[in-house]
This record gives C-alpha cells, sequence and structure tokens, in this order.
C-alpha cells in the first residue's frame, strides 16, 4: 500500500512537470524591438480598366468587346517586398488563394522602412503544384478549394481561373439576360509553365511602426484579356487551348498594380 | 531545457528498473495529449495493421505510409465505393462503371455519368490497381488516393466537389463513426480519398488458368492452342510481351499502337504537351482481358479478335507509332491461338 502512494505521488509529479511544460516559457520568447517591424496586408480589388469590378455589371475590353465575370481567382505565391535600396525580403512559404470572398490577406510582421514595390508569383512553383491537396489543413489556401481549384486529372492546381459570359455576335448585339451574355467565358490557366512573375514598383512606399500596413493591388481584367478575341477566343481549360492560355498568362505581368 | 528532456534525464536514471516502468508511460501520454490533435482512436482488432493477399508471383504493392490497410479502412472504403452520395444527384457511385461482376469495368464504350452524360474514354478495370504507378489512360494522376478525386469532381461522371461530397457524408453519423473508427480523424478530403484508395487496393487478382501452368507447373493447365498462342506473345513472332510482360502484363509505359492517324484524344501529350506523346495511352494489363471488353482507351474494338487483328495489320501510320509494331502475318490458327492465350487469363 505504502509503495502504491509512493507510485501515484511520483507519478502526479511527473504528471505536473509535464502538464506545465505545455504552456510556453515566456524567457524562450525573444522578440524582436517593436519598432522594427510592423504588420502588413494586402488587399486586393478587380477592376476593369476605370470601372470596379463587382460582379454583376458587364464591362469592355479595351477592344470593345462586352463581357460580364462571375469569378476571377488566383494563386499567388513567391511573395517578396523590394526594398528601396533594391534588396528584397522574401515572405517564404505564403500562397494566397486571391478570391472576391478574401481580398484581406494579413502576411504578418515585416521589417519597418522604405519599399520601392514587390514581386509576387501568379501561380504555384511545380514541386508544391504536384503534391496531393488532400494533405494540407482544410483551411489552407492550396487544400480542395470549392470550387474546385485543382485538377485532379493532371494533378495540378488552377493557377487562375477567370469565368463569365461574352458578347459573340458579330455586331456587338447580344443583350444581357439575367446578368449574362449568351455565350460563357472561361479562362482556367494552370499547368507548369503557365506561372507568371509579377513585379509591381509603380508605387513606393513605407512601413512605419505602429501602424499596420496596407498595400492595395488592384487586378485590370481588360488587361488581362488585352489582345484576346472574345468573339473566338472565350473558352480555355489550358489543355487544348494552349495557345490561348499562354495569350492570357502573358497578359498577368501588366495586368496588376498597387493602387497608390 | 524543455520539459521533456528534463524527464529523459533526471526521472528516467532515477526510475528506470525494476516494477517501477510503468510509471514513466504515464507522463507520456500526457506529453501527447499536450498536442491540440483529437484522442488517438483506439486500438482493436479492426484498427490492426493488415497485410494485402498477393497472388503467387506478384510482389507486394507499395502502400503509402499514411494509408496502411486496416478492416476498418477497407470495409469503410468498400462501402464508399458502391455508395452514389458521392456523386452531384447521388445517382452515381464509383461501382456504377466499376461493377464488380464484370471484373471492375461496365463492358461499355464510354461510361455514362449523371444526368446521362457520355464520358470520353473507356473505364479500365481496377483488378490490380495497386500495382500502377500513375492512374487514367494517360498517367496524369500520380497516386491512387489523389486519382479518387478524379471522377468525383469530373463533370461528366460525378460531378460533384470533394468538399460537398465530405459536407454531404458528415450528415450521416454512421458514417461519422466509421471514418473516427478508421482513421481517428473525421471525415476530410484527405480521408475520403485514402479509405476508398485502401480498399481498390484489395482487389489483386492472379488466380487463372496461366498462373497454375506457370506458378503451380501445371502444364495441363492450358490446351495446346493456349499454349502456341503464349508462345507467339512471348516470343518473337507476337513481341506482345514487350509492353505487356511482367506479373501484371503491362509494363505500365505509354505507347501509340497505330489506332488512328488523327487522335481526336491526344493521351499523354495532353499532359506532357509534348507532340511526341500524340496518341500515347498507359499499357493496361491484360489480366481478366476476355471480360473487359470493348478495347482500347476509346473502346472502339469490342472483340479480342479484333484486337488480335489489328496488331496482326501493324496499326495505322503515326509518327509516334511504336516502332516495335510491324504486320505480324499470322496465320488464321495463330491468331485463334493468340485469342485463346489471352482467355486463359481470366481469373477462376
Amino acid at each position: 500500500m505504502k509503495t502504491l502512494i509512493k507510485k501515484l505521488a511520483l507519478s502526479s509529479a511527473l504528471i505536473a512537470v509535464v502538464v506545465t511544460g505545455c504552456k510556453k516559457d515566456p524567457k524562450e520568447e525573444s522578440p524582436k524591438p517593436a519598432s522594427q517591424e510592423q504588420d502588413l496586408a494586402l488587399v486586393f480589388k478587380n477592376v476593369a480598366g476605370t470601372s470596379d469590378v463587382d460582379f454583376i455589371s458587364a464591362y469592355t475590353t479595351n477592344s470593345a468587346q462586352k463581357y460580364t465575370l462571375s469569378t476571377v481567382r488566383f494563386y499567388m505565391s513567391g511573395i517578396s517586398l523590394v526594398k528601396s535600396d533594391g534588396s528584397e525580403y522574401p515572405l517564404t512559404g505564403q500562397y494566397l488563394l486571391v478570391d472576391p470572398s478574401v481580398s484581406h490577406f494579413h502576411l504578418g510582421k515585416v521589417p519597418v522602412g522604405n519599399y520601392k514595390g514587390l514581386k509576387f508569383t501568379v501561380g504555384i512553383d511545380s514541386v508544391t503544384n504536384h503534391k496531393d491537396p488532400s494533405t494540407y489543413a482544410t483551411t489552407n489556401p492550396l487544400a480542395n478549394q470549392t470550387p474546385s481549384m485543382h485538377w485532379s486529372w493532371n494533378s495540378g492546381y488552377v493557377f487562375m481561373m477567370i469565368e463569365g459570359s461574352c458578347d459573340t455576335t458579330a455586331a456587338g448585339t447580344d443583350a444581357l439576360a439575367s446578368g449574362q451574355y449568351h455565350h460563357s467565358m472561361f479562362f482556367h490557366l494552370g499547368m507548369d509553365g503557365l506561372t507568371r512573375k509579377v513585379e509591381l514598383n509603380n508605387s513606393a512606399f513605407s512601413i512605419v511602426s505602429g501602424t499596420d500596413k496596407y498595400v492595395y493591388i488592384k487586378t485590370d481584367m481588360n488587361q488581362l484579356l488585352n489582345g484576346v478575341d472574345l468573339k473566338t477566343e472565350n473558352q480555355s481549360h489550358t489543355m487544348g487551348t494552349m495557345m490561348l492560355a499562354t495569350k492570357v498568362a502573358n497578359n498577368i505581368p501588366n495586368a496588376f498594380s498597387i493602387v497608390p | 531545457m524543455n520539459t521533456y528532456s528534463k524527464f529523459k534525464n533526471i526521472h528516467y536514471l532515477r526510475f528506470v528498473g525494476r516494477r517501477q516502468i510503468v510509471l514513466l508511460f504515464i507522463p507520456v501520454l500526457f506529453v501527447f495529449s499536450c498536442k491540440k490533435e483529437p484522442v488517438p482512436y483506439e486500438y482493436s482488432e479492426g484498427n490492426k495493421v493488415v497485410l494485402y493477399t498477393v497472388p503467387k508471383g506478384f510482389p507486394y504493392p507499395t502502400v503509402p505510409v499514411d494509408n496502411l490497410p486496416t478492416k476498418n479502412r477497407i470495409v469503410l472504403g468498400k462501402r464508399l465505393f458502391f455508395d452514389p452520395v458521392l456523386s452531384r444527384d447521388s445517382t452515381i457511385s464509383c461501382g456504377s462503371c466499376h461493377l464488380e461482376d464484370k471484373y471492375f469495368t461496365d463492358n461499355l464504350k464510354v461510361s455514362e455519368g449523371i444526368g446521362k452524360q457520355l464520358g470520353v474514354r473507356n473505364a479500365p478495370t481496377i483488378i490490380n490497381v495497386a500495382y500502377h504507378p500513375y492512374f487514367f489512360w494517360d498517367g496524369g494522376n500520380p497516386t491512387l488516393e489523389q486519382q479518387v478525386v478524379g471522377p468525383i469532381e469530373n463533370p461528366l461522371e460525378m460531378g460533384f466537389n470533394i468538399n460537398e461530397a465530405v459536407a454531404r457524408l458528415k450528415k450521416h453519423s454512421d458514417y461519422v463513426k466509421l471514418f473516427q473508427e478508421a482513421y481517428g480523424k473525421e471525415i476530410s478530403p484527405f480521408t475520403l480519398t485514402r479509405a476508398i484508395a485502401c480498399y481498390e487496393r484489395t482487389i489483386i487478382s492472379g488466380n487463372s488458368r496461366y498462373d497454375d501452368y506457370i506458378q503451380k507447373g501445371d502444364t495441363s493447365a492450358l490446351t495446346t492452342s493456349e499454349k502456341n498462342g503464349m508462345n507467339i506473345f512471348f516470343g518473337e513472332k507476337g513481341e506482345c510481351f514487350h509492353c505487356h510482360g511482367g506479373f501484371n502484363f503491362t509494363d505500365n509505359s505509354f505507347a501509340n499502337n497505330g489506332l488512328y492517324t488523327t487522335y481526336a484524344d491526344s493521351g499523354r501529350a495532353r499532359i506532357t504537351l509534348k507532340a511526341s506523346d500524340v496518341g500515347k495511352f498507359k499499357t493496361p494489363s491484360l489480366r481478366n482481358i476476355d471480360n473487359t471488353a470493348p478495347y482500347m482507351h476509346d473502346g472502339s474494338f469490342a472483340t479480342l479478335v479484333e484486337v488480335v487483328e489489328h496488331y496482326n495489320s501493324g496499326g495505322k501510320k503515326h509518327p509516334n507509332k511504336s516502332p516495335i509494331l510491324l504486320p505480324l502475318k499470322l496465320t488464321v490458327t495463330q491468331k485463334q491461338d493468340l485469342v485463346n492465350f489471352l482467355k486463359s487469363l481470366t481469373d477462376k
């Protein structure tokens, strides 16, 4: 009996030690002084030329062709802040799924200072692109999405998904019915090799201590569709229409800008 | 120094030995409980890792470490495989096109999905799928687990979304329980794809008369005609074994077999985007081939006689056609012998 009590006492002591071990030791955390870093968030919005995209209205391309939008979603990775001296501060491991329903992305703390812009890739690197989406936590943007942003038939992500409708009539006389033109339009860009690097240096900014920084980025749909003849070039799953997919992908670097 | 190493260095030295060992395990449990993971699922007979039953002459298949087979997982996977709840309108299951009594095919040129839509490629058998290094006729998908999402999300097949399928399954309390029992985790794209793949790997077969002949040395297992066909198949006359060799009668490569001069379906090139891969498709296994008609990626040949005629002709001209395919100049008897041999590959 005595030994049993002894055993119980010892094990409770051990448990106590272990349980306290769950809490983080405040001494172990050594945050940098608050003045050195500040929170950064990216905020996205879609525009069509000078109009904001509201997913209800119709828009006209640079070549005066009419279209509507129901979906604009894309993956952004390889984000790096470019300091005014040209050096870069990479935000390693950040994958964003930019979607009209989620336009704010908090990227954590970055060094305060003066920046001339930022760089990123639209799409996903070829290693990550072929991993199994089901192995990610469901909250991870790389996990299986609804609607899907992954092609299970070639195990790769849809880097950019643009869906809507367009006017394909010869005279440009199609009228909206229930907010849509009569021809459906979609561009699903993916496959390794269709990632596109974007460099935004149109508007320098500073990150100062004590004020969270929001960098506003706009995506110009008219720029994405620049040179695309919507009368005939309006549907691409990348496969089978690689030329068209490449044409749209090649517009990506010029479609983004920082809102000053 | 963290708590765990304190425990190891101090208490371990003090207590190890004699009958005190049991005490060491108590804190270990608490260390694990610090993590926010759900409580590990209980050990039971159903959660014991089992071995897949492999026929003589077959290697043990490569099984991913995150999906080792257990009875609970296999039973759950089988139920999911035959449950139409995984399609948008709850009409089509995996088993609708991979019917157990039809050697896991549907014997149709192309299969019918939700809303009576027709697919574009022939549904292959899933027998011995545990041995496939990649999936679909163009090999675009790298694992059996990831393959599961393909038909569920293909708009012409089950037309659903994996997350929506998960949400629907979560409404069934029995599934919630079965997933927890099988994986110690809730229903998710991860556990859903793993359960189905776990079941599919059980569908292994290598129990034909040909196997009796080769593995058991039963010389009476094959008829004279079948033996003649076997010699054509494995010899220089037919050269069939170059692509259809090995225990599963496939080299798992991609080949253009001269089916067309112009391909409506670009095959492997759909994945690689290389012109040199146009018209190439995965070499299928020939096991149970007599029961898995029609043949080819588009189901364009209805009978084995037509297939043998095609290879006897050497195929149509195409820049990517396999150089090994030349006219065979088989006699009528030899063609029949070859067909007869192929029929001996059916499981008993």
